[in-house]
């Protein structure tokens, strides 16, 4: 309170008094301070502005959850669900099998806003095919934008490493960079939960959602990778890289959680990179030992039947199929068988 | 008011007095430090020398000097600053050193003093003398083989802070700007730019607290006495005041024109007394009495220097010089022989980055400055606490795998270490690749098992992620494979995860995927780190022979033996 | 003073610093100019150095070059199995293991590697397909794991079938090759037991079932109870197995030399051991085949050493180790006729080219002498 002068005339000396209307004013003062903090102790909760918590539920934040669209173009009648390019270099493996799958311009339209989904889990170089080969990205990214004249094509994956060193020393973020593309690294900030209605696992989920906000078409560009737990990293896989929180809880049920991913989005296209297959060793690779080369490139618009197809063709196993694409398939997300439905362009 | 209308030099000759070049100076150098701050990251490291003001610090060069006898890779750069010290005098602390500028803009910006009150808080005082003791001290540990000059150093210290303190802190201010701006519908990726340590999630560092409280106390003691902290305290500041006696430069007063009106006294930055006898030691070369001087009496002059205006050497006699070598030698069995850092007894987590020298040299070498902390992408690197490294120590970098992983293709921290603590490696050779093979990769320790909290050794669920991230091909967790019915009746397939000693690096990646967390089922410790042949696991790694029989190599070089010579740069 | 300074006292209200800067001094001299001057060129010099130091000159050093990466590809065998080959399903040793309780779920699809017909006549899987691998081999046949794993066994895969009240079960052991198949199958075959062959199979019934060999591969049909029907189903099952493409083997020449050029031999007496011949460590890799005339148990046997050098080497190696049971009637020649210090059978030894042959247990020198006359009639007519 500011210093309060004496008022004039009154005689120096002589006992301060309150005036009649500082006392109201200070009287008033003390009832406001009274009951505004008792009305923040005992409003009842639905009062308006009360602040009242009584059992301790009210200040439990909410989630708000939100939910991924259907990012799905229907196939043009008569293209197969999966179609394989082999020969000649990357650009030409892509083409042969977009076009086979009726052509990529038939899937991303002018003006679209493309998330791209390679798998960068780790800093090794391109050539341990532990990460999507950067010339394939450069190759889709290049016929987005120019083919299909998207708007914007977007790069994102949530590494196991340090997100800036997995992109650089893997090639991706260079080949995004000359193609034209747009790098997002993940950070505090950029995941939100993402509410997946069926799924067993990732009911409410943390999800890198930022590079998602007005995207309209998914494609996941994936390796095809050996794995221990889940026998083989692909297409299906390749989406637990948009998921954060606790991640590393899933191992304890890899196969429900992977075909749970492929409920939780549903792509656009499934492209499977087998520039370079890594045979063993996976999902980490690190010596060239254990790599392939595949030459072959996977679209498809059924992401079970691709990675079923790899499974047996790039990865050249014989032995059963992993449950989870058998889960998948429970789960309605496509079928795992590929016969009739592979068309391969040599 | 009216003074400066009265001021009969011209506008654009005050312009270029020469303290308006020190101000200049200060800032570029301020900004250079803040701008190497900024470029010790992954993706901004390019070729910028991010290490250059610990590597210009002549302190660093003699302690390291003293304590290996040897000037590592940039260190020599020192000898700019010598020179500079020998031709001007203590130049460095008020035209170059960015913790002295911090210091002298805080305490301009909270200096409500009368002109009184400044010449008062401006002159010397015995206790200014403190700083040689502080430097006495840390030059005899370090001739007897123990770098402690970090704790102190101004560089090392600003370093420290920043790296720990500063940047998480103005990260995090970054951070919580943009998401208020994001949920305000305005997502602004460039912010990410604007961030020190851009990495994914928030950095942490185990005792920041500490490390940011020295800080704000020594700059906030700039209220209470100015500049307290390089009169007081610094040792740089003391090196360079024992070597400004050979200065050629000083102020110099002429006292037949001084009125002794104490106006000097109002800016002295060190307390330099330039109103009676200049106290060279002191003396930061500010310039600020020249501007404050009515009558001209005073001059940076290394010509007509009246040899009664000054006193060249410290305050500080024989007897504090014994009494301070005394100390050093009493400090330094104090520091070492606490049994916490031996061969025999070492705390598990003395975990040091790729690259390190030995431990006893390691010691000899780390000045504390915490740019590895800062350029290491994952923030596996920490500084250590008195229960990990003991006193002697205390804030050396060690890696805690529960915050991060050693990155395998990743040697920043080596790159960008002054001294050599961290020797700068290429990833060849951290992996044992190319001309490294028959030597194998450079191991920061060792993987262990805990089966008591490991879930499918002891709960029947499958995990294995700790095999999954495992980076070296072959991988050194393997899995024994074994189908068992569990509690609830299922089949369940567990593949129960063991460590193949030979094959593991110590990148800790195990560690920090574990779900484990509290306390990690998989965890690393120092046994079997390479750097040291008496902390050393094995008695031989089978896969380094492996590979040499394969590629009919020569025999592998007995431990210790002369390494091939490092890339200079 | 007072008046030309501020000399306004502290101030606790006030934040910051109220004195301007002043400059009180009257003389800036050229000099002080001229290094003011050359202080900022240099702080502009130091700027545009440090600005082209930015340059990348480390990436490189975080990058492991590709050279030195496939250089050093660690070639040990330690730890490393090689990539899973290209083989037939369920029998590569890979370290896939099966989830029956979950993963199959009572899919048909999952009746690899046996084909479809192997249900045919309402028959059906009574619980899913089994497969084992060598390491894992002995959780099913424990025990008698370790002959199969000599003969080259790669893998096992075990199906239960059931029609009504009859069952039967179906091991199918891959052996890589024929040679070992027909091993395993001549270690395990009773000597008496007519073998048949037909399409690609070669068998013999037993009571409840059937056990024979299909290509590179072993089979063991067991049924619960002795019956036609079992018997029945077996064959059917043999033939299924047979007509699947992947089944079919290369005949190795010595077998067929052995079953069709030897006189008198049929091919159910062709067999095949693999290592310890004769309980000599050094012989491998040697078929035998012996006439079915009652009484007679001499047994030709016939070795492909590679060439002939190596094929001399053997010859000299094994006849000096018969010599500690065996004295030498006729040492040179052609061949080498021995005969056993107690026994008095005859045992022969010689070779031609590459291949090493011989008659062990003939009952007389004329006996031996016309079978060696015979084996290389049939091996120059063989071979030429």
């Amino acid at each position: 309170m500011a210093r309060r002068e004496r008022p004039a005339g009154e005689p120096a000396g002589a006992p301060r008094q309150l005036t009649r209307r500082a006392f109201l004013t200070r009287a008033l003062g003390a009832a406001g301070v009274t009951s505004a903090a008792a009305y923040a102790a005992y409003a009842p909760e639905d009062w308006p502005g009360a602040a009242r918590d009584a059992d301790g539920l009210r200040s439990v934040p909410a989630v708000k959850p939100f939910r991924l669209t259907d990012f799905r173009v229907a196939k043009p009648v008569g293209a197969p669900d999966v179609a394989v390019g082999h020969g000649g270099d990357a650009m030409t493996r892509l083409r042969k099998a977009l076009d086979a799958l009726g052509g990529l311009a038939h899937y991303v339209s002018p003006g679209d806003i493309v998330l791209l989904k390679p798998n960068v889990a780790f800093d090794r170089a391109p050539v341990l095919a532990a990460t999507t080969n950067p010339e394939i990205l450069a190759a889709l990214i290049r016929l987005i934008l120019v083919d299909c004249r998207a708007q914007e094509v977007r790069v994102a994956d949530n590494p196991i490493e340090s997100p800036a060193d997995c992109f650089a020393k893997s090639g991706i973020a260079a080949a995004v960079a000359s193609a034209g593309g747009r790098v997002y690294l993940p950070d505090a900030n950029a995941f939100r939960i993402l509410n997946t209605p069926d799924s067993r696992l990732i009911e409410n989920w943390q999800f890198f959602h930022r590079p998602l906000t007005n995207a309209n078409k998914v494609i996941g560009v994936a390796p095809v990778k050996d794995h221990n737990l889940c026998l083989a990293s692909m297409g299906m896989k390749n989406w637990y890289g948009l998921l954060g929180g606790r991640r590393n809880q899933f191992h304890q049920d890899i196969h429900e959680l992977v075909s749970d991913l492929s409920l939780m989005i549903r792509p656009t296209l499934t492209i499977l990179d087998g520039t370079y297959v890594l045979m063993r060793n996976g999902p980490t690779g690190g010596d060239p030992a254990d790599v392939r080369p595949g030459d072959a490139v996977v679209a498809a618009v059924d992401p079970v039947a691709a990675d079923a197809w790899a499974y047996r063709h790039l990865l050249s196993r014989t032995t059963e199929l992993p449950r989870y694409l058998l889960l998948a398939e429970e789960k309605g997300t496509g079928s795992a068988s590929t016969e009739g439905r592979v068309r391969e362009i040599a | 008011m009216m003074a400066r209308a009265r001021n009969p030099v011209p506008r654009i000759r005050q312009m270029l007095r020469i303290t308006n070049a020190r101000i200049a100076s200060q800032a570029v150098f301020f900004g250079l430090f803040v701008g190497a701050a900024w470029a010790t990251w992954t993706s901004r490291l390019g070729g910028y020398p991010v290490s250059r003001f610990l590597e210009l610090d002549p302190l660093v060069f003699t302690t390291t000097l003293l304590s290996t006898g040897y000037v590592y890779r940039f260190l020599g750069a020192a000898v700019l600053i010598i020179a500079a010290t020998v031709l001007f005098g203590r130049v460095f602390c008020n035209w170059i050193c960015p913790y002295g500028s911090l210091h002298q803009l805080i305490g301009w910006l909270f200096n409500v003093r009368s002109h009184r009150e400044r010449w008062a808080a401006n002159r010397y005082r015995p206790i200014f003398a403190l700083k040689y003791v502080g430097l006495g001290v840390f030059v005899v540990l370090a001739a007897f083989g123990s770098l402690q000059v970090g704790l102190l150093d101004p560089i090392c210290l600003l370093h420290r802070s920043f790296a720990t303190a500063i940047a998480p802190m103005f990260d995090g201010v970054v951070d919580g700007t943009r998401s208020a701006l994001a949920g305000a519908g305005l997502d602004l990726p460039a912010l990410a730019a604007v961030k020190l340590a851009p990495a994914g999630e928030p950095r942490a560092f185990i005792g920041s607290f500490w490390i940011g409280a020295l800080l704000v106390t020594l700059v906030a003691l700039n209220v209470v006495v100015p500049r307290f902290f390089c009169r007081t305290l610094c040792p740089l500041g003391a090196f360079l005041g024992v070597l400004s006696r050979l200065a050629l430069f000083r102020i110099n007063r002429d006292a037949s024109a001084c009125t002794n009106c104490n106006l000097c006294l109002t800016r002295c930055e060190g307390a330099a007394d330039p109103a009676g006898q200049l106290r060279l030691s002191e003396c930061f070369a500010c310039m600020s009495c020249i501007d404050d001087c009515p009558e001209d009496a005073l001059r940076f002059t290394a010509l007509r220097q009246d040899p009664e205006q000054v006193v060249a050497t410290p305050d500080f006699g024989r007897r504090q010089l014994l009494f301070t070598g005394a100390l050093g030698m009493l400090a330094f069995p104090l520091l070492k022989n606490n049994g916490l850092n031996t061969d025999a007894s070492y705390s598990p987590g003395l975990i040091r980055p790729p690259g390190s020298v030995e431990e006893g040299e390691f010691l000899k070498k780390c000045i504390k400055c915490e740019q590895c902390l800062k350029v290491c992408p994952t923030n596996v690197l920490q500084p250590a606490g008195l229960d990990i490294a003991g006193p002697e120590g205390l804030w050396t970098p060690v890696m805690v795998f529960n915050l991060g992983h050693c990155q395998l293709t990743c040697t920043l921290c080596s790159e960008v270490c002054p001294t050599g603590a961290i020797r700068r490696i290429t990833v060849e050779e951290k992996l044992g690749r190319g001309p490294y093979r028959s030597r194998g990769p450079l191991a920061l320790g060792t993987a262990f098992f805990d089966r008591g909290r490991c879930l499918p050794h002891a709960m029947q669920i499958p995990c294995v992620v700790c095999e999954e991230v495992c980076p070296v091909s072959p991988k050194a967790i393997q899995t024994e494979d074994e189908e068992v019915i569990d509690a609830f009746g299922q089949r369940v397939l567990l593949n129960k995860p063991f460590v193949v000693p030979d094959l593991c690096i110590g990148c800790g990646i195990c560690q920090s995927e574990c779900p484990v967390t509290a306390s990690r089922a998989v965890y690393v410790t120092a046994v079997g780190e390479t750097r040291s042949a008496a902390r050393r696991l094995l008695l031989r790694r089978r896969s380094v022979l492996a590979a040499q029989a394969g590629a009919g190599d020569a025999p592998a070089a007995s431990p210790g033996a002369a390494l091939p010579a490092t890339p200079g740069q | 003073m007072g008046k030309r300074l501020n000399m306004r006292r502290f101030d606790p209200h006030r934040l910051f610093n109220p004195l301007p800067r002043k400059v009180l001094r009257r003389h800036v001299g050229g000099g002080e100019i001229a290094a003011t001057i050359c202080c900022g060129l240099g702080l502009i010099g130091v700027c545009l150095w440090v600005a082209g130091r930015g340059a990348d000159g480390r990436a490189r050093d975080q990058f492991l070059p590709p050279p030195a990466v496939a250089e050093s590809s660690m070639p040990d065998q330690l730890y490393h199995e090689d990539p899973p080959p290209n083989l037939p399903p369920q029998t590569g040793g890979g370290r896939e293991m099966h989830l029956p309780a979950q993963a199959v779920g009572g899919r048909e699809m999952n009746l690899a590697p046996f084909p479809p017909e192997i249900l045919a006549g309402g028959w059906r899987l009574e619980k899913g397909v089994e497969t084992y691998t060598p390491d894992t081999l002995f959780e099913k046949i424990d025990g008698a794991a370790e002959q199969y794993l000599s003969f080259g066994c790669r893998g096992m895969a075990f199906a239960a079938l059931a029609n009504g009240g009859d069952s039967l079960t179906v091991e199918l052991y891959d052996h890589a090759t024929f040679a070992n198949a027909l091993g395993i199958f001549a270690a395990q075959r009773g000597a008496t037991a007519p073998v048949t062959e037909s399409a690609g199979a070669r068998y013999y019934e037993t009571q409840v079932g059937a056990i024979g060999v299909v290509g590179a591969r072993y089979v063991k049909i067991v049924g619960s109870a002795p019956g036609s029907a079992v018997v029945a189903k077996a064959r059917a099952v043999l033939a299924a197995l047979a007509a699947l493409p992947e089944m079919a083997a290369a005949v190795p020449h010595l077998y067929r030399l052995l079953s069709g050029a030897a006189p008198g031999v049929t091919p159910g007496s062709v067999t095949y051991e693999r290592q310890d011949v004769f309980q000599l460590g050094f012989l491998r890799d040697f078929w035998f085949a012996g006439k079915p005339a009652a009484g007679d148990q001499a047994r030709y046997f016939l070795h492909d050493a590679g060439d002939s050098a190596a094929a001399q080497k053997l010859l000299e190696r094994f006849l000096g180790e018969q010599e500690y049971e065996y004295r030498t009637v006729a040492p040179a020649g052609s061949w080498t006729v021995m005969e056993h210090q107690v026994l008095h059978t005859f045992f022969a030894v010689g070779s031609a080219g590459a291949i090493v042959f011989g008659i062990d247990a003939a009952e007389s020198r004329q006996r031996a002498d016309a079978a060696m006359a015979e084996l290389r009639e049939a091996l120059a007519h063989g071979t030429a």
